[in-house]
């Protein structure tokens, strides 16, 4: 998606329309802000501006928060070495994707023209889904079963999974409405509830190649409460 | 164990345990009202500059200060949200007035990152080690922050240039990542188009 997000949607149509090619190439160096978003609204990749507030840029903000979230989850991934290589390698795919996804939702599919419909046509095969399908099943031959809840625990890379995850759900949950009034290939929805599936896994991997132990859920135990007379209202 | 009680701590009132809570005008509202979704992002942006201030110190990239103005800023921002403009007293809103100037200030130091960074030829991923991640994070929640201020704006609750300042920081974030993250002679990552295919999955499994 876009590695910024409302200004992203310059860069991408930057990228694909030849007015803007020109606006990004000849006219030299463009600055960074261009003050258009201001009043508060923003352009789709089709050219239509809505306010920052419409569903489709909290979808594509959203999505923009999750790959900063897996940026960072691979940056302690790095750290962490040899063991979670792989998974270092699977999340730059999964940012690039990312990308992809941005780009579906900010051309509604219930608006724009064939031709770019057809360039942010998104997992049509639903080759990438199976992928993470196939990470996750290589992964979890490797994990001990799960017996209990996990808190999202196990050193700062797993940690770091675990936070993305649940902004991929959040990310998920945006996506699902304009999934189902077709604005919005369904494909990106499938691709994004696999994905948590494939942070919760990468997750718990790399808590296990920490040799870090995962925390697991306990009842805490609550003390008995004095009955007070008086509740403090307001 | 502990034989006598400490004095309850004033940090808890328990007034807001319905659900409620104030705006420096005094009014009461629900938590869910578009001021607190807006307040509440905002602060969640000044702990994301937080985060990103302690790393950009650490590697003495020359953010530091300007961060810690920013969350000064955003905590003057926080004030403005609260303090509904068309219902407030002289007072109030001239203590919670947000000025213009701090945009410009913001744009300066933009032009002045940003001259000294390589031109955008690609998308980049969010990327470059800790500080630049850290900024990229603080960015993209900074969008979140001004996309929950557009509806106080436009009810007329808050100033515009609340909305400009957080329109402009996102790219003052976005221009400051990447300067992180040249600063640390760290890589950003950009888009490619990834491959569909039993191929792409088979490369990357190979790594």
């Amino acid at each position: 998606m876009f590695s910024n997000a409302f200004r992203s949607t310059a860069q991408l149509r930057a990228g694909a329309c030849s007015f803007s090619t020109t606006r990004l190439l000849l006219a030299g160096r463009p600055k960074i802000y261009t003050k258009t978003g201001d009043k508060g609204t923003s352009a789709l990749f089709t050219g239509e501006r809505r306010p920052k507030n419409d569903v489709v840029f909290d979808a594509l903000g959203t999505n923009d928060e999750l790959s900063s979230s897996i940026g960072l989850a691979r940056e302690f991934c790095l750290d962490q070495g040899e063991g979670v290589k792989g998974i270092v390698g699977q999340l730059e795919q999964i940012q690039c994707l990312l990308q992809d996804v941005g780009s579906n939702i900010a051309t509604p599919r219930d608006s724009a023209t064939a031709p770019r419909l057809a360039r942010t046509e998104f997992d049509a095969d639903g080759q990438h889904v199976e992928d993470l399908e196939a990470w996750i099943d290589a992964m979890d031959q490797e994990l001990p079963p799960l017996t209990s809840f996990i808190l999202p625990s196990g050193g700062k890379a797993a940690a770091a999974l675990h936070v993305a995850r649940s902004v991929s759900r959040r990310t998920e949950r945006m996506v699902v409405p304009l999934a189902q009034e077709q604005r919005v290939d369904r494909s990106v929805a499938i691709y994004l509830n696999r994905l948590s599936d494939y942070l919760f896994t990468s997750g718990r991997y790399a808590a296990m190649k920490a040799g870090r132990q995962e925390v697991v859920y306990k009842k805490p135990r609550a003390p008995r409460v004095k009955k007070t007379t008086s509740v403090p209202e307001e | 164990m502990a034989t006598e009680q400490p004095k309850k701590s004033m940090l808890y009132t328990r007034t807001g345990d319905k659900g409620e809570s104030s705006l420096y005008n005094g009014e009461r509202r629900i938590k869910t009202d578009r001021i607190f979704e807006a307040l509440g992002a905002v602060d969640e942006l000044n702990s994301a500059i937080g985060i990103a201030h302690h790393y950009c110190k650490k590697s003495a990239n020359g953010l530091d200060e300007q961060l810690i103005e920013i969350q000064c800023n955003l905590q003057d921002i926080g004030s403005n949200i609260a303090t509904p403009r068309n219902d407030a007293s002289e007072t109030q809103l001239r203590n919670t007035a947000f000025d213009d100037g701090h945009i410009e200030k913001l744009e300066g130091w933009i032009d002045t990152l940003d001259s000294k960074l390589p031109p955008l030829r690609n998308f980049i991923l969010p990327s470059g080690g800790e500080s630049s991640i850290f900024l990229h994070q603080a960015r993209s929640i900074c969008r979140r922050a001004e996309r929950t201020t557009i509806p106080v704006v436009e009810a007329n609750d808050a100033d515009e240039s609340v909305l400009k300042y957080l329109n402009r920081l996102s790219d003052y974030l976005f221009a400051a990542a990447r300067s992180a993250a040249k600063h640390e002679g760290l890589e950003e990552n950009v888009y490619k188009k990834a491959k569909s295919g039993r191929e792409a999955s088979i490369q990357t499994r190979v790594l």
